[in-house]
């Protein structure tokens, strides 16, 4: 049976998050039934292992275009000669702070030492040595200057301000011709960034054709072999096609890439203003063309890990791509552990310690806890990062984030700073109750979180960012749950979003509900009603549907309760939507204590675009029996609008913790079938049966 | 067993943290008297019986020692006492002490440096020294979170343990705060006085209307004098009480209903303005009044425990002194005290930050 290689430069050891895919990924081809299974890493990599295939760390340069062996070495270096202050400005420092620099700094005002230390009997003497120094100084100086009278005509060139006839042309053939000569380094003190940039992607590109050609040297294409690149970069993919380009060995063999980072910044509205208005993408548009075009017998399928980063490169027209599932590993499946009772809930936070992963908010959260949940027992944290602590510069947050949270006593808070190995990371996850995903919800609108993968998989409670690909994978459940209210709970009273008087804030007299449709924009083109609350409510649910647009919209619900002082008691935000889209959304608002009326406003989350929502319904629940008692807002995870939000909702799920563990134990199942590695090598083998170079059908039938 | 600390100011007059820090390491170290360096600022007096437990060096220069002679006098001097000394421990208040770590014919066992100002305020020199530093200590301390990532940022300081540790006061021993009621329905102002840097003109503009504000505080700057003989002259709701040492300040502060709290944003210092009488106005159950500097903003949203300026305009002044005195005798403001106290409890006090040092000090000096 044919090869299955996988190359990821990024790998540079046991350990991480790229080791970890591979692995998963390796061990579901060699069940598949591959006889050969190779891996592909980082030159940097080091350390044995039992694993049945043969690793190659042979490519210099890794995704982020660092090269770890020479990082090491020079780490070595700078530890070896940067261990202290530099000698020079030791002395520097301590000649200006002594009591000659004390009296070289005082030499214009002799006046000074003269008059203020008439009265100061511990004045040395010495220090008047001062003086004959500065007179030995003019010396010198004088010397100089007399000197360069022996210069001559020299001189006047010296002094360019004061030209005269007969050097004036002599000067400016002179200064021409330095010029010329410097020219090079001229343009090179203009463009330098440019230059050393353009340098860098020449040399990584080259590096990863000349790494690849030197890896299969070793390693040789046989008919119907899949090689797979899990992360590369658009410099590494044109790297491959400089290597395809030379070798015809090449073609024997199926190509796989999978893109993992987004090309647009922002959320989908922004795409367009990208294409349009920025010549940026046309590089890497031109690069995918190019490869189209020059490698035609080539089999070469290109790959993302979500839906709305396959957009995101579809909408380029250059190549199709397609959606592979994220693989999750076989001991995260069906490894549901319920809490002891008595002990703490363990919170968990894993993986790179960056500000977009939200590594900042922690020590905040843990102080906001401490009372309340931390001191008490209820909560602990586990909290593991690694990488970034070597590479600190702009992530000065990060740094004091971890001197901060290490600040705190060590049986409520680890801080876990080194890298860890597979089964160890997988011990750390598993033994989470909570597990924390911090991330800038806007970076991680179409990327995905393996990290996440791995939770639901294992059943773990999450809190994610609202409006970002994590908190659409469990949004459905969410809704779920609520519409499972209804048959529960009692209500107090349903009214119809239509039977409400709506306000538009932008413009006060057109009624913004119309046709059972409730439009809104932005800030600006909030649409608000109010609401009187029926007695005996403990909670409110409000349902609707997005109409328009039909790509994936969010909502940003926000609820103001007054009490009969009409002063305001709480302000809830809830951002609600994404896909589906043709899903009833939903969220539940706790009504507080005393409260009489609601403002309930809704407004497009992210854009100015208007928004069409129908059939708003809006549920009062009566508590539970006699008791307030609170239900839970939501299931298998929480999602928070603002970062100030996270420690409640903290709280909701430790006063709800087995509601949110069995439903999360409860999706996982479907989870788990959804990001099915074995589903993933069969994509990868079906596409290599087909045997025809389909990466580009929508192109090419055209 | 030795500590030292190197202070950049006189004792007793402000900068509360320094002695408060060299107290809690000698209760944390069960050792007596631990050395504390001051500078002899001609017009601070010594108040060295405001700290019993502390031996405090005062070092006399000829020249000023905020002068930039005067700074030279008196890092020669403290490190020939701390050379003398050889602490196992010690404590460098902020850059313009910080010369004194090259000094050193001996490497202490841990070096405490106390962030309390940036150290671009003192030029070129002291910022190049400022990471050429990094590795001569062993933890940074700064009282303000901004002020902390422009130092590691700025200065490499990633690879030694940074905190941030609020300028925070005790809760007084004799007592709860005072119930609303029996306050004296006036508006406090202490510290510094001077118009411009800390918006003297603001309580000198009759349009601030009949709000009662006490001032207590020494008046700066360059108009010194103009604005002390416009305070005297004022006749009606704004009162110039002069100045105070800080024990009667104490006492004096719980009778108030607010104080406030605003510096001039127009430096990084001011911007990030973490002054000690903010805390020790919660610490009393007296809500603050400020003016939106990012640590003290944060603060009150989180604890609600006070009222917070729009801006730093006259305007936003006046709208949030208003405010006050509505609020003023309505379960809102008694709710504003109680989140008071328990924000003294939970966090904002010097215990609670000083427990964040514990962790990174040696077992044993």
């Amino acid at each position: 049976m044919a090869k299955f290689i996988l190359i990821d430069h990024s790998i540079e050891g046991f350990a991480g998050h790229h080791y970890e895919y591979a692995v998963h990924v390796l061990e579901a081809a060699h069940s598949a039934g591959y006889e050969e299974v190779v891996l592909g890493a980082n030159k940097a990599f080091t350390g044995d292992h039992t694993a049945p295939w043969k690793i190659h760390p042979v490519y210099e340069y890794d995704f982020w275009g660092r090269t770890p062996c020479r990082r090491r070495r020079r780490k070595l270096w700078r530890t070896r000669v940067k261990s202290g202050p530099s000698a020079w400005f030791r002395l520097k420092c301590s000649f200006k702070f002594s009591r000659i620099g004390y009296y070289w700094s005082l030499r214009v005002w002799p006046q000074q030492v003269l008059r203020l230390h008439s009265l100061n009997p511990p004045t040395p003497a010495w220090g008047l040595i001062i003086f004959p120094l500065l007179y030995l100084r003019a010396i010198v100086r004088a010397v100089g200057l007399f000197g360069l009278l022996f210069l001559g005509p020299f001189r006047r060139l010296l002094y360019p301000s004061q030209p005269t006839g007969r050097y004036k042309h002599l000067r400016e053939v002179l200064w021409n011709l330095g010029q010329a000569l410097l020219y090079p380094l001229v343009v090179y003190r203009n463009h330098r960034h440019s230059l050393h940039t353009w340098i860098t992607a020449r040399r990584r590109s080259r590096a990863f054709a000349r790494d690849t050609r030197r890896f299969f040297d070793s390693v040789r294409l046989e008919d119907g072999d899949i090689v797979f690149f899990p992360t590369v970069s658009e410099l590494d993919m044109m790297g491959l096609y400089s290597y395809l380009q030379r070798e015809p060995n090449s073609r024997k063999a199926s190509w796989h890439l999978l893109f993992r980072r987004n090309i647009f910044p922002g959320r989908h509205t922004e795409y367009k203003l990208t294409m349009d208005d920025q010549d940026d993408l046309r590089p890497l548009r031109n690069a995918f063309q190019q490869f189209r075009r020059s490698l035609r017998e080539h089999k070469v399928y290109f790959y993302t890990d979500t839906e709305a980063l396959t957009a995101q490169y579809n909408r380029l027209h250059a190549s199709e791509f397609h959606t592979l599932p994220i693989p999750i590993n076989k001991l995260f499946r069906n490894h549901h552990r319920n809490p002891q009772p008595g002990k703490s809930l363990r919170v968990v936070f894993l993986g790179d310690a960056r500000r977009e992963k939200g590594y900042p908010y922690l020590p905040r959260l843990v102080q906001d806890l401490w009372e309340d949940c931390v001191q008490t027992g209820k909560l602990e944290f586990r909290l593991q990062s690694n990488f970034n602590f070597g590479t600190p510069k702009g992530e000065a947050e990060v740094i004091l984030a971890r001197s901060q949270l290490e600040a705190f006593p060590k049986d409520k808070v680890i801080v876990l700073r080194e890298p860890l190995t597979t089964h160890a990371y997988r011990d750390l996850l598993l033994s989470g109750d909570i597990s924390l995903l911090l991330y800038d919800g806007e970076n991680y609108y179409v990327r995905s979180s393996g990290i996440l993968v791995e939770s639901l998989a294992a059943g773990i409670p999450v809190i994610v960012p609202a409006g970002s690909w994590m908190s659409d994978q469990f949004r459905e459940e969410i809704y779920r749950y609520h519409s499972s209210l209804l048959g529960q709970r009692r209500m107090t009273k349903t009214i119809l979003g239509d039977e409400l008087k709506w306000r538009n804030s932008g413009n006060a007299k057109i009624n913004p509900m119309r046709q059972k449709q409730l439009m809104f924009g932005s800030e600006a083109g909030r649409s608000f009603c109010w609401l009187r609350l029926p007695r005996r409510t403990s909670h409110m649910l409000v349902c609707f549907r997005i109409v328009q647009p039909q790509s994936r919209t969010y909502v940003l619900v926000h609820s103001e309760q007054i009490n009969s002082d009409n002063q305001s008691l709480t302000k809830v935000v809830s951002i609600v939507g994404g896909a589906p889209v043709e899903a009833t959304h939903s969220l539940i608002v706790p009504v507080a204590k005393g409260a009489k009326k609601i403002w309930l406003g809704f407004k497009n989350a992210y854009n100015d675009n208007i928004t069409t929502v129908s059939k708003i319904e809006i549920q009062f629940l009566s508590p539970e029996g006699h008791s307030a008692a609170k239900i839970p807002l939501s299931a298998v995870g929480c999602c928070y609008s603002t970062p100030d939000e996270i420690p409640e909702l903290l709280r909701e799920m430790v006063d709800h913790y087995s509601h949110y563990r069995k439903t999360a134990v409860a999706f996982s199942h479907k989870f788990v079938e959804k990001h099915s590695t074995t589903r993933l090598v069969r994509i990868l083998a079906n596409s290599n049966e087909k045997n025809t170079a389909t990466s580009f059908p929508a192109q090419e039938s055209k | 067993m030795k500590i030292v600390g190197v202070s950049d100011v006189s004792i007793g007059f402000g900068s509360p943290q320094i002695p408060a820090l060299m107290n809690s390491l000698t209760e944390h170290y069960g050792i007596e008297n631990p050395v504390l360096i001051e500078p002899d600022q001609p017009e601070r007096d010594p108040k060295h019986y405001l700290f019993p437990n502390l031996q405090i060096k005062r070092i006399p220069t000829i020249f000023h020692p905020y002068g930039e002679f005067g700074r030279v006098e008196y890092i020669v001097q403290a490190a020939t006492e701390v050379n003398r000394v050889r602490p196992n421990l010690l404590v460098i208040c902020g850059s313009f002490c910080l010369p004194l770590l090259f000094k050193l014919h001996f490497r202490p066992q841990c070096v405490i440096y106390y962030v309390l100002e940036t150290a671009s305020h003192y030029g070129p020199f002291d910022i190049e020294m400022n990471h050429q530093a990094r590795t001569l200590m062993n933890l940074a301390i700064y009282p303000e979170e901004h002020r902390a990532l422009t130092q590691i940022d700025t200065y490499g300081y990633e690879q030694i343990p940074n905190l941030v540790l609020y300028n925070c006061a005790n809760p007084s021993k004799d007592g709860h705060a005072i119930p609303a009621r029996k306050r004296n329905g006036r508006i406090l102002y202490q510290g510094t006085i001077e118009e411009g840097r800390t918006y003297a003109e603001y309580f000198l503009n009759p349009a601030i209307g009949p709000t009662l504000v006490d001032l207590y505080g020494l008046i700066e700057g360059p108009n010194r004098k103009e604005t002390l003989e416009r305070f005297t002259k004022l006749v009606g709701t704004v009162r110039y009480c002069g100045y105070l040492d800080s024990p009667t300040l104490t006492q004096v502060r719980k009778e108030y209903c607010y104080s406030i709290v605003m510096w001039n944003p127009n430096k990084e210092n001011q911007l990030y303005a973490c002054p000690n009488k903010f805390f020790e106005s919660i610490a009393d159950g007296v809500p603050p009044i400020s003016a939106p500097h990012p640590q003290m903003k944060m603060l009150i949203e989180r604890y609600k425990c006070g009222i917070l300026m729009d801006d730093w305009s006259f305007s936003s002044f006046r709208a949030a002194v208003r405010k006050a005195m509505k609020t003023w005798r309505t379960p809102a403001y008694a709710q504003m005290v109680e989140n008071c106290k328990r924000a003294t409890a939970e966090e904002l006090n010097w215990d609670a930050q000083f427990e964040k040092v514990k962790p990174f000090l040696p077992a044993r000096v």
